[in-house]
């Protein structure tokens, strides 16, 4: 399996009015060809505004940094002053949560599709570009395409919608596409389709995807590798059923424990406290205050992250052993 | 679609009424009897039997109900009855002042409407840039500016200082004489200063209506999606944000209908422009009343019929507007 | 320390602008309008319809600030007075136009069913005439004093107030603290006029501001028309009608009287901006 994209020490900072703040530290991950990463965390904790950053996407005035970041080989240089859209161009596509607010009311889907396939694919005639948006259309189940091609946003309903958006992601023939929050905002049958089209997808098409989600018992099912972030920072990753079975760090373990499944084998435990403001700036680990394992040496500086054996990264201090 | 229109015509109707009712009592509400303006005020030579003769005449001897049913009968039929003025009917005043009031505030739309748009969307596409921050203060500054007085200051340095454009009328005083390019000539020379004013007015108000426009369609989530699908920044704002921010536009030209019927007053009576305003000034000035009252109809109706062409120009443009009322 | 690079393809945006510039222009503005208007007997060293036969229609002058008109009138006498009267007759307008106003839209938003319907009826019919073309027919048919300016302009120019009201209203009406203030029995008009209208006090006023604005405009356009206020009782807009005449030849006449006009619409709406984008709003 080659190594498809990869993420070293991304930093990104979003302008307020009172001066800049981090809302994402250190991120680094990678993501081979056909693997999906699902990165799971509570909101605020700064999920989506790292997926945006990776692809040019975030507010104007934010500002990013990396130590490394490449796609398919091709290497985005940090000093260097182009955007990273320009590699976005290359390969990632996004899907949103709301598919509905994300479609422009006045066109039809199928004029939306044409101009995306028209303008990643430059030189095409348009009637080609309309026989390939009646395959993608066909590709994510929204049968008969003829009909769906003249449909606009407000008459479908919220999963056709998102295979619209779906498609409209293909149409730039990505290599990763980036998913965040997709099923949220839908009805849990309709939840179960969009996974199971994305699945597809990834077995034909060979893409990758990162799911963004703060349910990680859904992405356990289909995840094949999980990153759980906490206050803008990955604090723990790695294969998805190890970590849930084994979680290692603090948080990601009483993150299980809040799940609805544990309420009936009565290990269900919320956790106290809050999520810390994004402005907060702490010293030690900023899950520290509401560790129940927190030691005085986690208040003086941030966690190192360690790794151990079968790629699990923990960013603690003292991660717990099963 | 069909039934939506006729449902919309079917609320019009008492606002019509209520229309016509109104402007009949404002007449007619007021003190003095209207043959006073005719016959001269308080004249005493002018003989009781003369003042009772015009006052059967024009029905004034019947109480006020029956003088409004019979008008409102008669204005159905655009029957608007005849000048106190010069007995002439009212229609064909009317209709003579029409096409250049048309001509004047049509062309001034147009300008607005050319001017504006483009500067508006300069505005929003380089939000925070020197332009945004020009024209917002130039906005600001229009806003306050009386329109009389930038057309004195207007007709003082480029009609009486520079001398280029004429300041009053239509025409010139041998207008017959010329050749029919100098006609045209003529004409635009005429016009030049009054549909300027006229543009100059509203111009930045449009401008920075539809930059706030276009900046909130750009803020909306869709222009996301579109800038994530790789399409060129110049596809993402002109096609996608464009015409979303373009739709308040109709509600625009649906709010200028009763405008380039009704005229201004104020432009037609400096620049001596012989329009429905004008017609309508003199009328209020000499109590024409059969003029006043066909004209308050007129234009009120003009309202609602402009407030209607909106709801159809949208739900012609706009698909959720236009499928909600066929799937009903 | 990390090479930053910006995140966004999308345009950068510069500095933001700060609303409260606004408001403290538009403060001065208005302010200093009213110290000339109040104190204009004093700062006049003319009476405004006092005539000096040997200087008409001369430029300004250290004797005649702002010059004379043909009459041999000081126009900066007339300025200041004019400034009183077209302040005035503006916020007497405002305040006739903000009561009817406010009591149109209070109780139709409040009761609503079929006296809504009918009050929303009416100010529908009365915003379908062109304002002016109802001002003008009313005036000339009464005649223009004064009052019946003020009368009529205020009677107008309800309608945007009463829609305005009517829907805070409605927003207002099923909030917690009007239910539990009904249930303590608070009469209809107690829960009106001290509870649903003060907190809709903020749309309100910034509308009445601007409101102020517009009636200062039409009494000018008015009095420039020759159906506002008669002369010789100065105007800022019948002093601009006097300009007429002389264009060309006397640019101290149309220049002032036209300066106050904007001068005072620009301040309004500046005082009505600053306080609708409170600091740090939306530019």
């Amino acid at each position: 399996m080659t190594r498809l994209f990869e993420v070293r020490d991304l930093n990104v900072m979003l302008p307020t009015r009172h001066g800049p703040l981090a809302v994402s530290r250190d991120i680094s991950f990678s993501l081979e060809e056909k693997q999906i990463l699902g990165v799971a965390g509570e909101s605020g904790c700064g999920k989506t505004m790292t997926m945006l950053a990776l692809t040019g996407l975030l507010p104007p005035g934010s500002r990013v940094s990396w130590k490394k970041l490449e796609l398919a080989g091709r290497s985005c240089d940090p000093s260097c002053r182009t955007d990273i859209s320009k590699m976005r161009d290359k390969g990632i596509s996004y899907i949103f949560q709301e598919p509905g607010t994300h479609l422009n009311p006045l066109f039809s889907i199928g004029e939306q599709l044409t101009e995306t396939i028209l303008c990643n694919n430059r030189g095409l005639r348009a009637k080609t570009a309309r026989q390939e948006a009646v395959r993608i259309l066909e590709n994510v189940g929204l049968r008969p395409a003829g009909d769906f091609l003249r449909r606009y946003p407000h008459q479908l309903s919220g999963g056709m919608n998102q295979r619209a958006m779906i498609g409209l992601a293909l149409a730039a023939d990505p290599k990763l596409l980036i998913a965040d929050e997709p099923t949220t905002a839908l009805d849990l049958l309709t939840q179960r389709s969009i996974i199971d089209l994305v699945l597809s997808l990834v077995r034909t098409r060979g893409l990758s995807v990162i799911w963004v989600s703060h349910d990680i018992s859904l992405m356990e099912s289909f995840a094949d590798t999980l990153a759980v972030m906490y206050a803008g920072r990955i604090v723990e990753s790695g294969p998805a059923k190890d970590m849930t079975r084994h979680a290692r760090h603090p948080y990601t373990r009483a993150l299980i424990h809040c799940l609805p499944e544990r309420l009936k084998e009565k290990r269900f435990q919320p956790i106290p406290g809050h999520v810390p403001a994004l402005n907060a700036e702490t010293r030690g680990c900023a899950f520290y205050p509401r560790c129940p394992f927190g030691m005085p040496a986690c208040a003086q500086a941030e966690p190192l992250t360690i790794e151990t054996e079968n790629s699990r990264k923990i960013k603690c201090f003292f991660p717990q052993n099963t | 679609m069909f039934s939506y229109l006729l449902k919309r015509l079917f609320g019009l109707i008492p606002l019509l009424i209520g229309i016509s009712l109104m402007s009949f009592f404002v007449i007619h509400l007021s003190p003095g009897s209207p043959t006073d303006a005719a016959l001269g005020d308080l004249n005493p030579k002018v003989s009781y039997e003369a003042r009772q003769k015009m006052e059967k005449l024009y029905d004034l001897d019947k109480p006020l109900w029956v003088q409004y049913k019979k008008w409102f009968t008669r204005i159905l039929r655009f029957d608007f009855g005849t000048s106190l003025a010069d007995g002439r009917p009212v229609i064909d005043k009317f209709l003579e002042t029409i096409p250049v009031t048309l001509a004047v505030n049509g062309l001034s739309l147009l300008l607005i409407l050319l001017f504006g748009i483009p500067a508006g969307v300069i505005a929003a596409v380089k939000k925070g840039a020197l332009f945004d921050k020009m024209s917002a203060v130039v906005m600001f500054a229009a806003f306050a500016l009386p329109a009389f007085w930038l057309a004195l200051v207007l007709m003082d340095l480029f009609g009486v200082k520079l001398g280029w454009l004429p300041v009053s009328g239509l025409t010139s005083l041998d207008f017959e004489y010329f050749s029919g390019p100098q006609k045209i000539a003529d004409l635009a020379r005429h016009l030049a200063l009054p549909v300027a004013v006229s543009a100059l007015a509203s111009l930045a108000g449009i401008s920075r209506y539809i930059r706030n426009q276009m900046n909130d369609v750009l803020e909306k989530p869709y222009i996301l999606a579109a800038r994530s699908r790789n399409l060129p920044e110049r596809v993402v704002l002109y096609k996608h944000g464009l015409k979303n921010a373009l739709l308040p536009v109709i509600s625009i030209l649906g709010l200028s209908v009763p405008g380039l019927i009704g005229g201004s007053v104020i432009f037609e009576s400096i620049f001596a422009i012989p329009g429905t305003g004008r017609l309508f000034f003199l009328s209020v000035m000499s109590r024409d009343y059969p003029v006043i009252m066909a004209m308050l109809v007129t234009t009120a109706f003009l309202t609602i019929i402009g407030s209607l062409l909106a709801d159809l120009g949208y739900a012609c443009v706009d698909p959720r507007i236009r499928y909600a009322a066929e799937e009903k | 320390m990390p090479a930053w690079t910006r995140g966004s393809a999308m345009p950068q945006k510069k500095n933001r602008s700060k609303p409260s510039i606004a408001l403290a222009w538009g403060t001065g503005l208005i302010g200093l309008l009213l110290i000339l208007a109040l104190l204009a007997p004093v700062l006049a060293s003319f009476e405004p319809d006092s005539i000096d036969a040997e200087q008409l229609l001369s430029p300004p002058s250290f004797q005649h600030w702002m010059g004379t008109d043909q009459l041999g009138r000081d126009v900066l006498s007339r300025f200041l007075f004019g400034a009183r009267i077209s302040l005035t007759v503006g916020a007497l307008i405002i305040v006739i136009a903000g009561c009817l106003g406010i009591l149109i839209g209070s109780l139709s938003g409040y009761f609503g069913g079929w006296l809504d319907q009918l009050l929303m009826r009416f100010t529908d019919i009365m915003l379908c005439f062109p304002v002016f073309f109802l001002i003008l027919s009313v005036i000339a048919l009464i005649g223009s004093s004064v009052f019946n300016i003020i009368l009529i302009l205020g009677l107008t120019g309800w309608m945007g107030l009463a829609r305005l009201v009517r829907a805070e209203i409605l927003t207002l009406k099923n909030r917690e603290y009007i239910l539990v203030a009904r249930a303590y029995g608070a009469s209809d008009a107690r829960l009106i006029l001290r509870h649903l209208v003060p907190n809709a006090s903020a749309p309100i006023f910034v509308t009445m501001i601007l409101g102020i604005a517009s009636a200062i405009l039409a009494e000018s356009a008015l009095s420039f028309l020759g159906v506002g206020i008669q002369p010789p009782t100065p105007s800022w807009g019948n002093m601009l009608n006097d300009a007429r005449a002389t264009l060309g030849v006397a640019w101290w006449m149309s220049l002032f009287p036209g300066l106050g006009i904007f001068c005072a619409i620009l301040g309004f709406h500046l005082i009505g901006e600053g306080l609708r984008n409170p600091a740090g709003g939306r530019p």
